[in-house]
C-alpha cells in the first residue's frame, strides 16, 4: 500500500493537470463540439502560444506580457486560417480536415525554422514551492491550475448563457434558417474561431514555464484535446471541464497503484468504455444539450 | 604476451602512426581551405565518385540531432573530398529527410539505392527508423551504417549488410558507466526511463550490470512515450535510495523541473544519460536543479573536458565552439555525444573501401567490402578517431569505445571519469559473419 502523502499528492496534481487539461481543450469545444468545424491546427494554436511566451521572454519583455500577446497571436492565426481557407470550403468536414491538416504541418515547420529543433524552456515569473501535507509542489504550476480553471468556468457561463453561445449553436445547427433570420454566419464563425485560438493561444503562454516548449508539442496536446472534447460530450463545455478533470484525476490515481504504462492504457480504456457506455445508453435522436 | 597486451601494444603504436599521418592531413586540409578550395592533388578526374547516401532526420522528434548530424556528414566529407577523397575518388553525399518515421526511412533507403544508385547508406539515430531501414537495406544488398548507440545492430536484430563502427552501443555504454556507478556513487539504484526500446536496453544492461558489481535495481520506472508531466510518477522513487539514474524521458525540462520540486534538496545522487539534455543548454531554464549531479558522455560537450590535438581539429572542421555550441551561434547547442559517430563512420567507410581495394557495386566487390571490415578489430585515435580508439567486434558488427562520466559544476559540464575499452564489452553469441552475403 502507498503512504497517504502519496495520496494527497495524486489528487492534488490529478486536479491541478485536469483544469490544464481541460482548459486547453476548451477552444476545440467550441470549434469541434458547438461549430461542428474539425480544426486539426488547434495543437498547433497551442504551439504557438508557448512559442510567442518564449520569443518575447527572449527578447527580455516580462512574462506577463506573453499573456497578452499569445492569444492575439494564436487567436489571429486561427483568424486568418478560417478566412482564407475554411470559410472557402464552407466549413465542409472533409475538405477542413484536409487543409487543417496540411496547415499543421505547414506550422510545424515554421516553428522549427524560428526556434530550431532543441526543446526550449521559460523562467517562471515566481516560483515558490510549496509545503503541503507531506509533499512539496511547485507554485507556478498551481497557480496555473487556478487560472485554467477559473478561465474554463468563465467560458462555460460565456458560452452557455449569452448571446454569443446561442447564436454558435444556431449558426451550426441550421446555417441557412440562421442566416435567413438575418444573422451573419461567417461573423459568427469567424469569433468563434478567434476565442478559441485566443483561448489555446493564452494557454501556451500559461503552461510554458512549466512544459517543454518544442516545435512538435502540439500533437499531444490535439490528442489530448480530442479525448477531453468527446469524453465531456461534444459540444458541452461543463463536459469539457468534467472530462479534463476526470482524466487528471484517474491518471494520477492509478499511476499510484499500477506501473505508469499500463496506469494509462487504463485511464484510455475507461475513458472509451464510458463514452461506449454513454452512447449506448443515449435516448433516440442523441442527448440534448 | 596475451591479447590484451597485443591488443594495447597495437593501439599504441596505432595511435602514434594514425597522429602523425593525421597532423599531415590536417595541416592540408586547412591550407587547402585558405587557399579557396583549390582541388587535392591525388583525385582522379572523370572518375565516378563515390555516393553515400545519407538518411537524415531533418524534420520529426529527432530533428535536433539530425541538423547535428548532417552538418558532421558535410563536414567529414569536405575534409575526406580534400584531402585525397576514398581511394582517390570524391564522395558524392546524397541526403534525405526521413522525418524519423520507419515508414519513411524504409521509403528512403529504397530511393537511395534504385533512383540515385548509391554505393553505402549512412543510416539513421532512431532505432524504429534502424529496424525498419536495415533489412531493407539487407535485401537490396548496400551496406548500411547505423549511428543510433541502439542494440539492434550487435544483438543480431538486423543483418549482414547493417554495421554499426562509429559509436559504442547501448549495454556497452552502460556496462561502462555502470561500474563507476556502484563503486563511487551507491548500490541501491532506482531507474527512471522510458517505456520503449531504448529504455529497455537500459533497463536491461543496468541490471545486468548491477549482478555484475554488486549493486542493487530497487525499483524500475518506465514512462510512457509523450508523458507531459512526471510528478505522479515520482511517488515511486523510493527514499532510502543512493542514486537515481534516468534517462531520456521525453519532455525533459519538464521532467527535470519536476523532479526538483519533489526530490528538493535531500536527494540521492542523480546520474543521466546526456540523451535527456543533448542539444539543450545547460543555462535553460528549469536545469539548474542539475548541478552536481552526474551525466555519461560519449564525448565531452565542453572541450576541456577531452583536449586532445584530434578533438580540438574535429571541433574546428565541425564548427563548434569550446562550450559544445555553434560557432556562430552560442545559443544553439550540439549534439556532441552523438555526433562523432558520424564522422567516425565516414572514415570506416574510407577505410574498408580503400583496404578492400572496392571499386564498384559488383557482387565481388561488396563481398570484399564486408569481409574486410569484419576482420578489423581496432579504429585508432586519430583525426579520424577523435573521440578515442575503438574496438570492433567484427562478429557483431560494433563497436566499443571509451566513455566519458562528468559532473555538472557551475552550470557546465566537468569530465571526472574516462572509462576503459575493456569496461564496455560484453559477451553476445549473435556472428554475423556466418550469414551468407547474396
Amino acid at each position: 500500500m502507498f503512504p497517504l502523502e502519496h495520496l494527497g499528492l495524486a489528487l492534488f496534481d490529478g486536479l491541478v493537470n485536469g483544469s490544464v487539461m481541460a482548459f486547453i481543450a476548451l477552444g476545440l469545444t467550441i470549434v469541434f463540439g458547438i461549430m461542428n468545424v474539425v480544426n486539426l491546427t488547434h495543437g498547433e494554436l497551442y504551439m504557438l502560444g508557448a512559442l510567442t511566451c518564449w520569443l518575447l521572454v527572449q527578447s527580455m519583455l516580462p512574462y506577463a506580457s506573453a499573456l497578452i500577446v499569445a492569444p492575439l497571436v494564436s487567436g489571429g492565426v486561427a483568424v486568418i486560417i478560417n478566412m482564407l481557407i475554411l470559410q472557402r470550403f464552407g466549413h465542409e468536414p472533409g475538405q477542413t480536415i484536409l487543409a487543417t491538416f496540411g496547415l499543421l504541418l505547414i506550422l510545424q515547420q515554421v516553428a522549427l525554422a524560428i526556434m530550431g529543433p532543441a526543446p526550449r524552456s521559460v523562467q517562471a515569473p515566481f516560483n515558490p514551492v510549496i509545503e503541503l501535507a507531506g509533499f512539496s509542489y511547485s507554485g507556478f504550476k498551481l497557480v496555473a491550475g487556478l487560472v485554467s480553471i477559473s478561465i474554463s468556468l468563465l467560458v462555460w457561463l460565456v458560452v452557455e448563457g449569452s448571446r454569443l453561445g446561442s447564436l454558435l449553436r444556431a449558426s451550426q445547427e441550421n446555417r441557412m434558417m440562421a442566416e435567413s433570420l438575418g444573422i451573419d454566419t461567417n461573423r459568427v464563425f469567424m469569433v468563434g474561431f478567434a476565442l478559441a485560438g485566443a483561448l489555446v493561444g493564452f494557454a501556451g503562454a500559461l503552461t510554458s514555464p512549466f512544459r517543454q516548449i518544442h516545435f512538435l508539442m502540439g500533437f499531444d496536446a490535439l490528442a489530448m484535446s480530442f479525448v477531453v472534447v468527446v469524453l465531456g460530450g461534444v459540444g458541452r463545455v461543463g463536459g469539457t471541464i468534467t472530462a479534463g478533470l476526470a482524466l487528471g484525476l484517474l491518471e494520477s490515481l492509478t499511476a499510484l497503484l499500477l506501473t505508469p504504462t499500463l496506469a494509462r492504457v487504463l485511464t484510455v480504456a475507461l475513458a472509451l468504455l464510458y463514452i461506449v457506455a454513454r452512447r449506448l445508453g443515449a435516448p433516440r435522436g442523441g442527448w440534448r444539450y | 604476451m596475451n591479447r590484451r597486451q597485443a591488443l594495447s601494444s597495437l593501439l599504441k603504436t596505432g595511435v602514434v602512426a594514425a597522429g602523425a599521418a593525421g597532423l599531415g592531413s590536417a595541416a592540408g586540409y586547412f591550407s587547402a581551405r585558405a587557399v579557396g578550395g583549390q582541388t587535392t592533388s591525388g583525385l582522379e578526374t572523370g572518375v565516378r565518385p563515390i555516393k553515400i547516401g545519407f538518411q537524415v532526420h531533418r524534420t520529426g522528434i529527432g530533428a535536433p540531432y539530425g541538423y547535428w548530424y548532417e552538418r558532421v556528414a558535410n563536414a567529414a566529407v569536405n575534409y575526406i573530398n580534400k584531402t585525397g577523397g576514398i581511394a582517390g575518388r570524391l564522395i558524392e553525399l546524397i541526403a534525405e529527410d526521413d522525418e524519423t518515421s520507419p515508414a519513411k526511412g524504409a521509403q528512403v533507403v529504397e530511393r537511395l539505392v534504385l533512383a540515385h544508385n548509391v554505393d553505402f547508406i549512412l543510416g539513421a539515430l532512431f532505432s524504429d527508423v534502424v529496424l525498419a531501414s536495415g533489412p531493407r537495406a539487407g535485401e537490396l544488398k548496400r551496406p548500411y551504417f547505423a549511428v543510433s548507440e541502439g542494440t539492434h545492430v550487435p544483438f543480431g536484430k538486423l543483418n549482414r549488410w547493417c554495421f554499426q563502427p562509429g559509436i559504442t552501443d547501448v549495454p556497452g555504454q552502460v556496462t561502462a558507466v555502470a561500474k563507476w556507478i556502484f563503486e563511487n556513487l551507491g548500490k541501491r539504484v532506482a531507474m527512471i526511463y522510458p517505456d520503449y526500446a531504448f529504455g529497455h536496453d537500459h533497463r536491461d544492461a543496468l541490471t545486468k550490470a548491477a549482478e555484475r558489481y554488486g549493486g542493487r535495481i530497487i525499483e524500475k520506472i518506465p514512462i510512457p512515450p509523450g508523458e507531459t508531466s512526471f510528478t505522479k510518477y515520482f511517488t515511486r522513487i523510493p527514499r532510502d535510495i543512493d542514486v537515481l539514474y534516468h534517462v531520456m524521458v521525453g519532455d525533459v525540462l519538464t521532467f527535470i523541473r519536476e523532479l526538483g520540486v519533489y526530490l528538493g534538496r535531500e536527494r540521492p545522487e542523480l546520474f543521466g544519460f546526456i540523451d535527456s539534455i543533448e542539444a539543450v543548454p545547460l543555462s535553460s531554464p528549469g536545469l539548474e536543479y542539475l548541478e552536481g549531479t552526474y551525466f555519461w558522455e560519449g564525448f565531452p560537450r565542453y572541450a576541456d573536458g577531452y583536449d586532445t590535438l584530434y578533438s580540438r581539429f574535429y571541433r574546428e572542421a565541425v564548427g563548434v565552439d569550446e562550450n559544445g555550441a555553434d560557432k556562430s551561434d552560442p545559443s544553439r547547442v550540439s549534439a556532441f555525444s552523438h555526433m562523432f559517430g558520424v564522422w567516425e563512420t565516414l572514415f570506416v567507410i574510407k577505410e574498408a573501401v580503400e583496404q578492400s581495394g572496392y571499386s564498384g557495386q559488383t557482387q565481388r566487390d561488396y563481398e570484399a567490402f564486408i569481409k574486410t571490415l569484419e576482420s578489423m578489430d581496432w579504429f585508432n585515435e586519430g583525426l579520424w578517431h577523435p573521440q578515442g580508439d575503438k574496438f570492433f567486434n567484427g562478429r557483431l558488427h560494433q563497436s566499443f569505445g571509451h566513455q566519458f562520466i562528468s559532473v555538472v559544476r557551475n552550470g557546465r559540464l566537468v569530465v571526472v571519469h574516462r572509462t576503459e575499452i575493456e569496461d564496455s564489452l560484453y559477451e553476445h553469441p549473435n556472428d554475423y559473419t556466418r550469414q551468407s552475403l547474396f
